[in-house]
């Protein structure tokens, strides 16, 4: 069952009327082209300021109607969770109530569940293979553009799956951002400090992330969308052209959509695709790639990573797929990937920094640190990536702990001083704290994946007790992580399990 | 605001008749050039065929370029199935009995 717009506005509205302690309702400033009122959703527990933003949409492409629905139960179910400390289960995937609290209470939530309003009335009333919005395009009779073809990134350049013929499905519409239900998601990017984006679509059991104009590349600094000629719907991109995409961003799209492909897996074992949008097909102004797309146009702006959903298997046929007839199992999997995201959106070192001891300048050190010289080498990436995989698992056995908490907000002082001095040393005693507090992590988990991850830290903090921070940094950036050794006994039970050909 | 509509007519919106197809071609990127050309809706295809959405006069372009349409199904066009659609009540029920006992603002 398919919720209509009025039901999808009301429940939004009985949420902040109810809950105002948690959920605000925000009219968005725009109203759709046939004049209805589109909305957002706030969803955050507890106070604090400048909280990481993640924005979820959905209802872009009018016929795809499992995402609006599914987008309005994923506040519930957070809500109640939170609201009775309970977990959240979906299927075979658990997340504790202290996950479901971090999230919660770490984060400012902003869900769009319909951007398209007009385009979800027309689907109930007239047409359930409606795409587009309800634009009425002067001098033909053909009506509306696509809303996720709108947006400026490479605007106008319409190659394979964009057109600038208004009577094509993929229209792009007569120039970027001329569609309201764009502009108002372009606000919400514009308001506040969105650090993750999804735009919820159907089907095919994608996880997408940029680029979708190009190939990508992470060896040609040079080759930047900026410098495309685009706005024209006469320009195209040359056949050899390839987007540049840095390492380290490239590192965070693949390890989060991996992150989010197995969450959805532990639901029921469907296995969505993590890959660039390109690899679907070629996409010009999409909402995905704008989102990502605009700290690199601007370099003033926050950097959001931008992924889109594809949520659904083919069934029968294409009406089925994207409106199947029970579609309460398919939402269940886009919920888990969706807190999927909304997990690895919290940053740990911004939430005990930050919020425990006001130490924004801490902070940009080691964010610094991480962007401009630790991402710049394999080494260095692999070692961001084990900080990511460890603090996801961590950070709520943390936050539970006052004592772990305040010797975590030590570490990062600590980290953050020696840093900021590459004259300096790293001193034992600093060593030694850093080493005892991660033994302690290591006691908190039981996933050996991720204590032997641990191990490769404190092996790499002892190694390194008592030298220069130049020779610190020069290491982490040289040597990955160390591979746990197997014990003997461990190499004799993977020898006798091993199977012959 | 317009509650229910008619179906629209030929070049207002989707045309009266039209159908789910698979382009068949040993080359792929010319069948999926051809969909572009004509503004074709590409539906996803779990194989990597060149499935679409098209119209009996879409389908004869195709033809008269060399393509094999494959037509799988009728779409009419029509609205949701209206047994799939919630009523305001199933609405406000279902929310009622999820919220159920969490206290609201107000409530003592």
């Amino acid at each position: 069952m398919y919720r209509t717009i009025a039901q999808i506005d009301s429940a939004t509205q009985i949420l902040s009327l109810w809950f105002p302690q948690v959920f605000t309702r925000v009219r968005l400033p725009e109203a759709s082209q046939e004049g209805r009122p589109v909305y957002a959703l706030r969803m955050r527990a507890g106070g604090g300021a400048g909280r990481r933003g993640v924005l979820i949409v959905g209802g872009t492409h009018a016929r795809e109607l499992m995402n609006p629905d599914a987008i309005v139960e994923l506040a519930i179910d957070l809500f109640l969770s939170h609201a009775n400390g309970t977990g959240l289960t979906y299927g075979g995937r658990s997340w504790s109530a202290d996950d479901i609290a971090l999230i919660v209470e770490a984060l400012d939530i902003w869900l769009v569940p319909c951007i398209n309003p007009d385009g979800r009335h027309y689907v109930m009333t007239v047409d359930d293979m409606w795409r587009k919005n309800r634009r009425v395009n002067a001098g033909t009779t053909c009506v509306g553009a696509d809303l996720n073809r709108n947006d400026d990134i490479v605007w106008g350049v319409a190659q394979g799956q964009t057109s600038c013929s208004p009577c094509s499905d993929v229209y792009c519409g007569p120039s970027a951002f001329s569609e309201p239900e764009t502009r108002n998601v372009k606000y919400l990017l514009d308001t506040e400090r969105m650090v993750s984006f999804v735009d919820v679509h159907s089907y095919s059991e994608l996880v997408l992330y940029p680029w979708g104009h190009a190939p990508t590349q992470s060896t040609d600094p040079t080759k930047r969308f900026t410098g495309l000629t685009t706005g024209t719907c006469t320009a195209s991109i040359p056949a050899t052209y390839s987007e540049y995409m840095p390492p380290r961003d490239v590192q965070r799209f693949t390890t989060v959509a991996g992150r989010i492909v197995a969450d959805i897996a532990a639901v029921r074992g469907r296995h969505y695709t993590p890959q660039t949008a390109r690899a679907l097909y070629a996409t010009t102004g999409s909402q995905g790639d704008y989102a990502y797309s605009r700290h690199i146009a601007n370099p003033a702006l926050y950097k959001t990573y931008g992924f889109t959903f594809e949520t659904g298997p083919f069934l029968s046929n294409s009406q089925e797929s994207f409106h199947p007839t029970d579609p309460t199992l398919v939402k269940r999997d886009a919920k888990a990937g969706l807190v999927g995201l909304l997990q690895q959106s919290v940053c740990a070192i911004e939430l005990i920094g930050i919020n425990l001891f006001d130490g924004e300048a801490e902070v940009a050190t080691l964010r610094t640190f991480r962007d401009e010289l630790l991402a710049t080498t394999p080494s260095g990436r692999e070692w961001i990536a084990l900080f990511e995989r460890a603090q996801v698992a961590l950070l709520t056995a943390v936050l539970r702990d006052p004592k772990l908490m305040q010797e975590a907000a030590d570490v990062i002082r600590a980290a953050a001083r020696a840093i900021a001095d590459e004259g300096s040393t790293f001193k034992e005693a600093d060593a030694a704290r850093a080493a005892r507090f991660i033994r302690v992590l290591k006691t908190k988990t039981k996933i050996r994946s991720l204590q032997a991850d641990l191990g490769a830290v404190i092996a790499q903090v002892e190694k390194m007790a008592g030298r220069s921070m130049q020779e610190v940094i020069a290491s982490l950036l040289r040597r990955k992580p160390a591979k746990p050794t197997k014990s003997v006994g461990a190499r004799r039970r993977a020898t006798n399990t091993s199977h012959g050909a | 605001m317009p509650s229910r509509q008619k179906p629209p007519l030929r070049g207002e919106g989707p045309p009266a008749l039209r159908f789910e197809a698979t382009l068949g071609s040993a080359n792929y990127a010319k069948a999926i050039a051809a969909t572009s050309e004509l503004g074709l809706d590409r539906l996803p295809d779990v194989d990597r065929k060149v499935r679409v959405l098209l119209s009996s006069d879409d389908a004869r372009k195709l033809l008269e370029r060399g393509f094999e349409v494959h037509l799988l199904a009728p779409i009419p066009v029509g609205p949701l199935e209206k047994s799939l659609i919630m009523t305001d009540r199933q609405s406000q029920e279902w929310i009622e009995s999820q919220l159920k006992g969490i206290p609201r603002k107000g409530s003592k």
